[in-house]
């Protein structure tokens, strides 16, 4: 018996349905799970104050702070260095051994774990540059764990600028650079923006990799200098969850809120600017 | 008494023994070409037979092809213009082209036309806009589009936007202008325009066009050359060529046997 195509269409419309509403089902209640449990804890001293009593009472400002300022920290060491691998790449890169090299490099980086990131940034930061324990040493590691991301969505976000372009420019005189700077960067920075904050927003809520570089078990000050230890939020979620016996379920939870509460900040902060230019974008 | 010294028509742009090829592919063998100063040369000849890529070669665009291998030599005005003192980007500014597809940079009407020049450094914005101006009038397309020249490029029709990207070209001051089937997307009327504004610049540029058919090539080319599959079967006086053309193929091609 043959099946009508309209049955199948339907069959198929409602797996294909059900497979993106699925999708979202963990999601939702992931967020609202950390929501409920989180936010009685929620208050101005929650957020703006020292932990106090075994960091069973006082609030986690430190712990905020740190992670702002590592996630600035990573933004300034992989952004140039992302961005400017990703033009390489896309706009400069001749097709030999050189540049296949550079590529499966990244690829490979981008597989590494991060907690092999964070024993190499110990080793090399920490120890071997005498950086110590510091917001310096932690962002470095950040950064080279966040560079794959930038570099790969910078170079799909520029060879999605259509190629006629390019010799448009070439063809009124003008450089290869000229052209990136004066049409193609433009085009491309919707999606360069978001391989960015995808990036960043990993390092900010990545653990493993600043365990050994720079995250402080209990540091009830803000840092000095960059060259300072700090609190940072995964981290100290991490330590109120296994290794402070007698910890409010709340503050956990409170926690984890305002880590997912910044990050999700910064992803509609991304969102909205990459509108923003989306709307300018014309091809 | 001064001395009046007549000018000849001399060659503006030469090709000795061109030949070009993607890989192995040949694309051109063996073009021996002038073109003159003030006339309109037109290029003819089936698909596939090397017409773009002629173009291409006289503004050195074909170097970025990949894989792409020219031999023989080109000229303008005497000089090779691979020679490794002549500058890539200021002959392209000196031999502009238009595409058959107008490409709008996904910029407005002004900065699309002001492009060229601001590449070049030391322009006054009073300066830009007197060459902008001059340059859309010369293309024939200022008066649609003086009211808005802040407006998004993309939002022209085609026949504007193929008139705005010869603008932009003629704002390069280019002394050799390349067309590659710059109508073939418009109607007759923008034709019309297109072919009126290359009859005037004319007067004080060398222009080299592919023409979208054969009418076009004989309502407005001074000379033709007929193409095939790489070679260079013929050129001439645009009358000669049409009314008593030396080869075979020739009149085939442009009695409408084929092509």
């Amino acid at each position: 018996m043959k099946v009508p195509r309209y049955t199948t269409q339907k069959v198929a419309f409602g797996i294909i349905t059900a497979a993106a509403v699925g999708v979202l089902i963990p999601l939702v209640l992931v967020i609202a799970y950390i929501v409920l449990q989180g936010i009685g804890a929620i208050s101005w001293e929650f957020i703006s104050a020292m932990p106090r009593g075994g960091m069973r009472e006082g609030g986690i400002f430190p712990a905020l702070v740190g992670t702002v300022w590592l996630t600035i920290g990573t933004a300034i060491t992989s952004i140039p260095l992302g961005v400017g691998a990703g033009i390489y790449l896309a706009e400069y890169a001749p097709d030999n051994w050189f540049t296949r090299t550079i590529r499966l490099a990244i690829i490979n980086l981008a597989g590494v774990p991060s907690v092999v990131y964070g024993l190499f940034g110990l080793g090399l930061f920490v120890i071997f540059l005498r950086f110590g324990m510091s917001i310096v040493a932690g962002s470095l590691t950040l950064g080279i764990m966040t560079l794959p991301v930038i570099i790969s969505t910078t170079e799909q976000a520029l060879t999605s600028v259509p190629q006629s372009f390019r010799v448009v420019n070439a063809s009124l005189g003008g450089t290869t650079w000229q052209g990136v700077r004066k049409v193609i960067l433009r085009q491309a920075l919707p999606g360069i923006m978001t391989g960015v904050v995808l990036g960043l927003e990993r390092a900010a809520g990545e653990t493993a990799p600043i365990l050994f570089t720079v995250a402080a078990f209990f540091l009830p000050r803000l840092p000095h200098s960059i060259f300072d230890q700090t609190m940072a939020l995964p981290y100290h979620l991490f330590v109120i969850s296994t290794q402070v016996p007698g910890m409010p379920i709340q503050i956990q939870y409170g926690t984890a809120l305002v880590l997912m509460v910044f990050v999700l900040t910064m992803n509609l902060l991304a969102t909205l600017i990459r509108r923003y230019f989306r709307r300018r974008r014309q091809w | 008494m001064r001395k009046v010294t007549v000018m000849s028509p001399q060659a503006k742009m030469e090709l000795n023994d061109v030949s070009f090829y993607y890989g192995d592919l040949p694309a051109l063998e063996h073009i021996d070409l002038e073109v003159l100063d003030k006339e309109i040369l037109a290029i003819i000849g089936p698909g596939m037979s090397g017409k773009s890529t002629l173009l291409r070669i006289m503004n050195r665009l074909a170097d970025l092809a990949d894989e792409g291998r020219l031999e023989g030599e080109v000229l303008l005005d005497g000089k090779n213009i691979h020679d490794s003192d002549v500058s890539v980007t200021r002959l392209r500014t000196r031999v502009g082209i238009v595409f058959a597809v107008p490409v709008p940079l996904p910029l407005s009407i002004w900065e699309n036309v002001a492009y060229g020049p601001q590449l070049r450094t030391g322009r006054s914005k009073d300066e830009l806009d007197a060459l902008v101006e001059e340059s859309l009038r010369a293309a024939a397309v200022w008066d649609e589009v003086k009211d808005r020249l802040e407006d998004p490029a993309v939002a022209l029709s085609g026949g504007q936007q193929q008139r705005l990207c010869l603008a932009r070209v003629l704002a390069l001051k280019p002394e050799v202008i390349l067309l590659d089937e710059p109508c073939s997307g418009l109607d007759p009327i923008s034709t019309m325009k297109v072919e009126e504004a290359l009859l005037t610049l004319k007067q004080d540029h060398c222009i080299v066009i592919v023409p979208h058919n054969v009418q076009q090539a004989s309502r407005i080319g001074d000379r033709v050359a007929f193409l095939m599959m790489g070679e260079l079967v013929e050129h001439g006086e645009a009358e000669q060529v049409f009314t008593k053309p030396r080869d075979s193929r020739t009149d085939d091609y442009i009695t409408g046997r084929f092509g």
